[in-house]
């Protein structure tokens, strides 16, 4: 039986990403579509997530007009769909800091955050180094994070050190130093509660965009390919998948990238009426499902 | 100085965060719309002559801002000699120099303008971070006069950011799901 019922809720997508940004080194091979999602784990009491997508209002225009991301809607509109209102979100896992994960908190006034220290303490430092090191630090915007100070004032933010086993009853927190950035957090659920737990899915946050990031691509099966952006290493990514994939049985399908758009094709789903997919991971007893 | 005319209005981030709000100077939407086709050489000049100070004012603001996320999440290290407080206040002291001696023609006054003030706001943030971020323990209270000090900042450095092209408070380029910027032609 399932703890927690957890579905990914897409909010907006760009219809044309190209292949390398998602696979390491796969230059020249066209485009796919790129969903943004965030995923809700419900059950116990609690009403969690995994990131919250972007701050539509300060940025969406622009993002938009540049990179053709379109249907945004806002998490009170997705969140409607499986009955819960942003006021009802008690736990928010915030797997790194780039703006379209981190850039939403404020819709969220009584969850509590929770980001790995060194996603921050490493981020300030690469501050320091100065422009020539910009790479390391363009994707964060300061406002997004000078809005956690509220957060952290009123006692909502919760700065992890590494792994973090029952974070939440049967959730754990685990650290990929050094990947995608600096502090990297990916989310297990172990949704029978159990210690040595056969029914794990883990949420990957942007340390895999794809199921080629886990499982290899024709001639390479079974070799992992790190995504197309890191500060730290990629050597690091690579190891982060296996531990990944060891929290499920080596189970690709239990890893779960959000930015997969063949993800509805392995789970249950439908489209919703503004376009958007709505993918059922599990349902937890007494749920209703949101896609049959 | 070789002039750069490779700015262009599609390569650029016009606006950022607080896009909405209007900072009040009455010349704010003069050239709105079309920023790029209006500069002149020596608003180029200007451009490039400060858009490194610009960065170095982001990297001092979000310097600052995490330091503040760390000492309002109660974190011990955080404490008014932190010296990554030091490294925030050269930077200040640095940009301050470079900004007073740039010569903004009439089109960049605007620009300046906002400049300045980030400066200002950059600048009262540190103070009071020296005043009131004690090395035993911090009162979470203490920490919202140099977090509004620090947006003051910020919010100027978004209108600079709107007023003239060539100013990114974020690279979107550089997000995990943005695509790509097409490589310069040569």
């Amino acid at each position: 039986m399932s703890d927690y019922s957890i579905w990914v809720l897409e909010y907006a997508y760009v219809p044309q990403y190209h292949m390398s940004g998602i696979i390491y080194g796969a230059h020249n091979e066209g485009y796919r579509k790129l969903p943004y999602g965030y995923v809700v784990i419900k059950g116990k009491d609690r009403v969690a997530m995994v990131d919250v997508g972007f701050n539509n209002k300060d940025l969406g225009g622009t993002f938009a007009s540049m990179y053709g991301v379109q249907n945004w809607h806002s998490p009170r509109e997705v969140l409607a769909q499986c009955g819960v209102t942003p006021e009802q979100v008690t736990d928010i896992f915030v797997t790194h800091a780039h703006f379209d994960h981190i850039g939403g908190t404020s819709e969220f006034p009584n969850a509590k955050f929770y980001i790995q220290e060194q996603e921050l303490s490493k981020w300030i430092w690469a501050m320091s180094l100065g422009r020539k090191f910009s790479f390391l630090t363009g994707a964060i915007d300061p406002a997004d994070i000078m809005r956690m100070v509220d957060s952290a004032k009123e006692g909502r933010l919760v700065i992890v050190d590494g792994d973090q086993e029952d974070i939440l009853p049967g959730i754990d927190v685990h650290a990929a130093l050094d990947s995608h950035t600096w502090g990297c957090m990916y989310v297990r659920v172990r949704n029978d509660g159990k210690p040595d737990s056969q029914d794990s899915y883990v949420f990957a946050g942007d340390l895999v965009y794809c199921m080629e990031n886990l499982r290899g691509r024709d001639g390479n099966e079974g070799m992992y390919i790190p995504v197309g952006l890191a500060v730290g290493s990629q050597m690091n990514l690579l190891t982060a998948t296996d531990r990944m994939l060891g929290m499920v049985g080596n189970d690709v399908k239990r890893v779960i990238p959000v930015h997969e758009e063949r993800l509805k094709d392995l789970y249950p789903s439908r489209l919703n009426k503004d376009g958007l997919q709505v993918i059922e991971i599990r349902l937890a007893k007494g749920e209703k499902s949101l896609v049959h | 100085m070789a002039i750069d005319h490779s700015l262009t209005p599609d390569r650029l981030v016009l606006n950022t965060a607080a896009a909405e709000a209007q900072c009040g100077c009455e010349d704010h939407d003069r050239f709105a719309g079309a920023l790029s086709d209006t500069l002149d050489d020596r608003t180029i000049r200007y451009v490039l002559e400060t858009r490194p100070h610009f960065e170095d004012l982001r990297h001092a603001v979000g310097q600052v801002a995490g330091m503040l996320v760390l000492a309002a999440a109660g974190s011990k290290t955080v404490t008014q000699d932190h010296p990554l407080f030091a490294t925030a206040r050269a930077t200040l002291e640095r940009v301050s120099d470079g900004i007073a001696a740039a010569h903004p023609s009439g089109r960049a006054l605007h620009h300046h303008r906002h400049l300045i003030a980030a400066v200002g706001g950059l600048g009262l943030a540190l103070k009071q971070a020296r005043e009131d971020l004690h090395l035993h323990g911090i009162d979470r209270a203490r920490v919202d006069p140099v977090l509004r000090s620090l947006q003051t900042a910020y919010q100027n450095l978004a209108w600079a950011a709107q007023a003239l092209p060539g100013f990114e408070l974020i690279s979107f380029d550089q997000a995990c799901c943005a695509p790509q910027q097409p490589a310069k032609t040569h």
